[in-house]
This record gives structure tokens, C-alpha cells and sequence, in this order.
């Protein structure tokens, strides 16, 4: 059987101190990288910005952070958009159906949803975007 | 964990894996909303050309904006001039507007293998659910009477009974009236994906109101889609998203949902989807999500197999080809097909106070 000290002197002649080196900044680094992605990934795909947009125009950008009601002109008049708990939805629109009010919360970064008549969208957008769209109901 | 302790471990690894970096390099994404077409348009394209990036975004906005006048089935488009015209049991030429023409031939093909539910000769019963004012300020809903309803289901308006000659249309029945309110949009986005083409725009998504074909891949990876909970609810524990999918270079996600454009009268919802055999809403499901290459046909087929319902949409899929389905029915069941069993990932965790996860396969023979 071949001895730790062999394998350690078999070791040293093949390889150089920044072999070592690397080899162990190898390990540690990929520990790191389980790690980060299995155990402290709460902040992939998070949300935290919803943009408020107007036909057109470029989007207006408010924190998710900061609870608040945004009200916004649009095409027939005023709209209302609630952000909460990092969370963002219509409360009002200035339209007939109010199917954006009827809309759930958008809580996920790449999520849409708009008042068609109004013309007004609001969608959230985060650091790293767990999706490139959404498909379904809108 | 300690921000300043990843932001080492990054640039560690970023030095180490430097040597591995291949000579490919990340397109520039470009996005522009589009309210048009009659709902919200989302165009994704990855170039590295900010002007060819513009130029196609243009093309496909005036594009979609022609072709929303052109087929509206009641405006003073060309196709609604033809409705007119069919409606005076005369016959309508198609001038100068091939695009027409083949909304026409390919529904009529689509329409038989869906076994006539994918109908868009059913204008007027549609017309006579009022959903083209569903738009209009204080507009009073009326449900229409059951007796004016069975009198257009007893009409039976067919594709078939559509004949082209020569350019010109006819209907050997009075009651036939185009409505391609279940087809359009796909057809829309399959020319949109050929302006893309001419653009030379190899990468790109096109999301209209929820239904989306993508082209290529998000530099060099799959676009990642989130599939909406036909659930409405403000309750935010809810999950908002109840499945994941990827897509691949030219698939089309098609959804058809009781959500999309509805009223309600007493309580009670009253949505788009008109069931061509009882002239009502059909009813048993809540959403259908159709994967597949065409987006046209996909468009059709969310339709067709939405109004199948939960006991008969694996005949009909079968017969229009579909491999690739989801079905939610009216109690939360979700049924899919093994191939869409296999592509999607159901958000489980998330979803299962929501929706009981009942997930049943009587696709077998797809």
C-alpha cells in the first residue's frame, strides 16, 4: 500500500505550490457556488422595481420597497396602482371593465399585466429575471 | 451571507474561468411595448445592432396595426366589408388583400379537423354576445334570448359552407359571418416571426397578450416562460405563476382562459369563447395551453380544445395534431398530455393549495 508520505512526495514532484494553489481554490470555490445557488439564492428572480409604463413612453421606475399609490394619466384618465410588501397591482382604472383591477398582484420579476383602454402597463423587473415572459392570462 | 465575501468569490471564479471563455459574445436584448392588435404586445430581439434592432420593431408595429383594421370582423376593414356583403347574401370580392384569402382556406382545413369547435363562422352569434362592446363606457350587458340564439345554432354556420371562386367569396348559407377573433393573432405573430426574418434577427420573443412564438435562443440558452394561474385572486399568498417552461428555437405558447374578455350579469361570468353547438359560453374549462411550431394553428387548437372541455379535447387534439397540451378545468384539475408532462414544470409547491394537482393523462394514445 502506498504510504500519505509517498503519495505527498509523488505530490511535490508533479506539482507546484500554485497547482496546490489552484486545486484548492477549485474546491473551495465550488463549496461556495453550492452554496450560493441551493441555500442563499432568496434573491433570485425577486422583484424589486415596478415599472409603470404609458403607451408608448419610457417607463417610470418605483422601488418595491417602498409601500405607496402611484397615480398615473392615461389615455381616458387617471390610474391607480398600489405597491405593497414588495408586491404591485391596479386598484383603480379609469376604464369600463377593470379587468387590470381584476388582475391578481404581480409578485414575480418579468410579470405583466396593463389597462388596455387607459394604456397604461406595469410590470416588475428584478437584478437577475427568473422568467423572459409570461404566457397566459394578461 | 456577507455581500463583499460572493462579490470575491465571483471575481475568483470569473479569473479562473476566464480561460474557458468561449469567442461567442452576448447580444444586446432590445424590448418596446406595443399597445396594439388590441392588446399588449412585448417584442424581445437580441442583436447587436441597435438601428436593425429598431427597424424591425417598427415593421412589426405598423404591421400589426394593418393588420388589426384589415380583420376586424366589423369595421370598415376589408374584412369587414365582406361580412357585410355576406350578410346581403351577395358575394364578396377579395381585391388586392391575399392575406385574407388565407385566413379563409387555413381555418376552413383547421376548422374540420377541430370537428367544427374551432368555428369563425360564427361572427353573429359572437356579435350577439355584444363582445364588441365590451370596450364601451356604461354599456348595459343583456344576455341575448335563448330563442335568438338557438335560431343562429339552428342556421349552423359552417366553414364549409364557404366557396371561393376566382377571387371571390360566397356563402351557400346566410348566416355564415367571420369572426377570427381565435385565429388572428396567431396568424399575426407567424408573419411578424418572417418580418423578424428579413430583419436577419436570428433571436427574438414576441409576446402578445400572454400568447408568444419565440426565435432562437436568449443567448445561447432556452427562453425560460412563466405560465400564469387562471385563478384570479387578490389573496397574495397565491402563487401568481403555476409553471415553467422552456422554449426552443420557433415553439408557440398559445393560451385560450373563461379570464380573457368577459361580463358578468348577476354575478355570473359570461366569457368570449361561444360554443359554436349551444351558441353560450363554453363551459367545463378554465384555460387550455397548447406548445407546438405554429402559432396559427396553436391559436385555433387553444380554442377548439377549450371548448371540448375535459372529456373531449385528447380526441380533438389527436385530430388536429397537437401533442403538446394543458388543460384547467372548471374544479382545478389539470390535465396534460405525457409530452407536455415531460416539458413543463409545475410550480407544485407553490400551487398545490390552489389548484388540487389531479394530474391525469388520458392523453395515451397522442
Amino acid at each position: 500500500m502506498v504510504s500519505l508520505a509517498k503519495v505527498l512526495t509523488i505530490s511535490k514532484e508533479l506539482l507546484t505550490p500554485a497547482d496546490i494553489l489552484i486545486i484548492i481554490s477549485a474546491v473551495f470555490l465550488s463549496t461556495w457556488l453550492y452554496y450560493f445557488f441551493w441555500f442563499d439564492n432568496n434573491q433570485q428572480g425577486k422583484a424589486d422595481t415596478l415599472l409603470v409604463q404609458y403607451a408608448e413612453s419610457l417607463p417610470q421606475e418605483y422601488p418595491l420597497n417602498q409601500d405607496q399609490i402611484i397615480n398615473i394619466q392615461g389615455h381616458i384618465g387617471p390610474s391607480l396602482i398600489e405597491i405593497k410588501q414588495g408586491k404591485a397591482r391596479f386598484i383603480h382604472s379609469s376604464c369600463r371593465n377593470q379587468f387590470c383591477v381584476f388582475h391578481s398582484w404581480l409578485s414575480v420579476s418579468g410579470d405583466t399585466t396593463a389597462c388596455l383602454p387607459n394604456r397604461i402597463s406595469i410590470s416588475l423587473k428584478g437584478t437577475s429575471s427568473q422568467y423572459d415572459a409570461i404566457a397566459g392570462r394578461q | 451571507m456577507n455581500t463583499y465575501f460572493n462579490y470575491l468569490c465571483s471575481t475568483l471564479l470569473i479569473i479562473f474561468l476566464s480561460a474557458c471563455q468561449s469567442s461567442e459574445h452576448n447580444q444586446k436584448v432590445y424590448q418596446q411595448q406595443l399597445f396594439t392588435f388590441g392588446t399588449l404586445v412585448d417584442i424581445t430581439i437580441l442583436s447587436d445592432n441597435s438601428e436593425q434592432a429598431s427597424q424591425a420593431i417598427n415593421a412589426i408595429s405598423s404591421e400589426f396595426d394593418r393588420l388589426h383594421s384589415l380583420w376586424h370582423p366589423w369595421n370598415n376593414g376589408a374584412l369587414g366589408e365582406i361580412n357585410k356583403n355576406l350578410a346581403r347574401s351577395e358575394q364578396a370580392a377579395i381585391t388586392g388583400e391575399q392575406s385574407i384569402l388565407r385566413l379563409i382556406e387555413d381555418s376552413k382545413i383547421l376548422s374540420e379537423k377541430s370537428n367544427g369547435l374551432f368555428n369563425p363562422a360564427i361572427g353573429q352569434l359572437v356579435r350577439l354576445w355584444q363582445f364588441d362592446k365590451i370596450e364601451k363606457e356604461n354599456y348595459q350587458f343583456k344576455i341575448p334570448t335563448s330563442e335568438t340564439i338557438q335560431n343562429l345554432v339552428t342556421q349552423n354556420p359552417q366553414m364549409q359552407d364557404i366557396l371561393i371562386h376566382d377571387q371571390k367569396i360566397r356563402s351557400s348559407n346566410p348566416s355564415v359571418s367571420f369572426d377570427f377573433g381565435a385565429f388572428a393573432k396567431g396568424v399575426a405573430i407567424e408573419n411578424m416571426m418572417q418580418i423578424l426574418k428579413t430583419h436577419h434577427i436570428a433571436n427574438a420573443l414576441i409576446n402578445a397578450g400572454g400568447d408568444l412564438k419565440v426565435l432562437g435562443t436568449k443567448n445561447g440558452k432556452a427562453w425560460r416562460i412563466g405560465i400564469k394561474n387562471p385563478v384570479i385572486t387578490h389573496d397574495s399568498s397565491r402563487k401568481a405563476i403555476i409553471a415553467a417552461i422552456n422554449l426552443n428555437d420557433s415553439e408557440t405558447l398559445f393560451t385560450s382562459g373563461n379570464y380573457e374578455r368577459f361580463f358578468e350579469i348577476k354575478g355570473k361570468r359570461y366569457h368570449h369563447i361561444i360554443d359554436p353547438r349551444s351558441g353560450y359560453p363554453a363551459t367545463g374549462t378554465q384555460s387550455v395551453t397548447i406548445l407546438t411550431q405554429d402559432a396559427a394553428l396553436a391559436d385555433a387548437a387553444s380554442t377548439a380544445l377549450f371548448i371540448a372541455g375535459p372529456d373531449q379535447w385528447p380526441e380533438i387534439a389527436k385530430k388536429m395534431g397537437i401533442q403538446h397540451v394543458m388543460l384547467i378545468s372548471d374544479d382545478n384539475t389539470i390535465y396534460m398530455t405525457p409530452a407536455m408532462a415531460k416539458r413543463i414544470d409545475l410550480l407544485t409547491e407553490a400551487k398545490a393549495e390552489i389548484i388540487p394537482i389531479i394530474l391525469k393523462q388520458p392523453g395515451k394514445s397522442l
